[in-house]
């Protein structure tokens, strides 16, 4: 599975380039068993509702808004509320129908089932 | 003579080169971004003073209140834990790049702190600390009269 930081690609023939925004790329875990592809990310802060996920082809796209919640004055910030967003590509012969997603203290949890096509499948030898 | 200022124009441009990398390495360092492994600082923790309280968060996803300690000692804020969510059983590791380690930061308060007020609240992998301050360290108001 390979990931890819979506680059912004200047409209064809348009004059004007618009600049992306500060965006946020949450860390992610990704693990993998014989049956499913486990995403793990970090999304600190993100409400449920404002947590989109996408499923595109075989584009996989996690998109969330920072809910803005600092009061008063800043005295020192090494975070800012920036919305999240990172897309990966994913491989062939994910099941999207049973796709599932958890999101439990800022954390998402993303379970992608491999169809049965590209599951191993083990052949039994039997003794004659 | 052309060559040699060709040459020195060659030495300007890598110097240019190197002061840029290390500016990157600088952004990427102050903001506290980026990995562990980079210099980078976990939890990210940001200060808000709102006149009567000095209200610190720290991001802290996939960590439960009980993993988390807070400690207050004359004006030294220690947040310290340890984020015990592993590897699921059963699976490979394709990509790791949350952090996993034991994290502890400490920071000297600029104001006295009412320690018995103090509060704490965990919501959405987000860390808020409220620090009440000391009625004498609060901003006052002084009202011009007209003579």
């Amino acid at each position: 599975m390979s990931t890819e930081r979506e680059m912004s690609k200047p409209a064809q023939g348009a004059t004007e380039v618009l600049k992306p925004g500060k965006i946020n790329t949450p860390d992610v875990d990704i693990f993998v068993n014989d049956d499913e592809i486990l995403l793990v990310a970090d999304l600190p802060g993100v409400t449920r509702e404002g947590l989109s996920i996408n499923l595109e082809n075989n584009t996989l796209t996690i998109e969330a808004a920072f809910p803005a919640g600092f009061t008063g004055t800043c005295q020192r910030r090494e975070f800012d509320a920036t919305d999240y967003r990172r897309v990966f590509t994913l491989p062939k012969g994910i099941d999207v129908e049973k796709t599932a997603a958890e999101f439990r203290n800022g954390v998402l949890s993303l379970h992608l089932p491999k169809s049965s096509a590209v599951k191993p499948y083990q052949i039994k030898v039997k003794s004659i | 003579m052309i060559r040699r200022l060709n040459d020195i124009d060659r030495i300007f441009g890598t110097m240019d080169f190197f002061k840029n990398q290390m500016n990157r390495y600088l952004e990427d360092f102050e903001s506290g971004r980026g990995n562990l492994s980079q210099g980078g600082v976990w939890p990210p923790t940001n200060f808000y003073d709102d006149g009567d309280h000095i209200l610190v968060y720290s991001e802290l996803p996939g960590v439960n209140e009980d993993e988390i300690n807070i400690k207050l000692h004359n004006n030294l804020l220690t947040i310290k834990g340890e984020r015990r969510e592993n590897t699921p059983e059963g699976y490979a590791i394709l990509r790791q790049e949350r952090n996993v380690a034991p994290f502890s930061r400490s920071f000297t308060l600029p104001v006295e702190i009412d320690p018995e007020k103090t509060s704490a609240s965990l919501k959405n992998g987000i860390l808020t600390v409220k620090l009440v301050k000391v009625q004498a360290v609060k901003p006052k108001k002084i009202v011009v009269q007209a003579a």
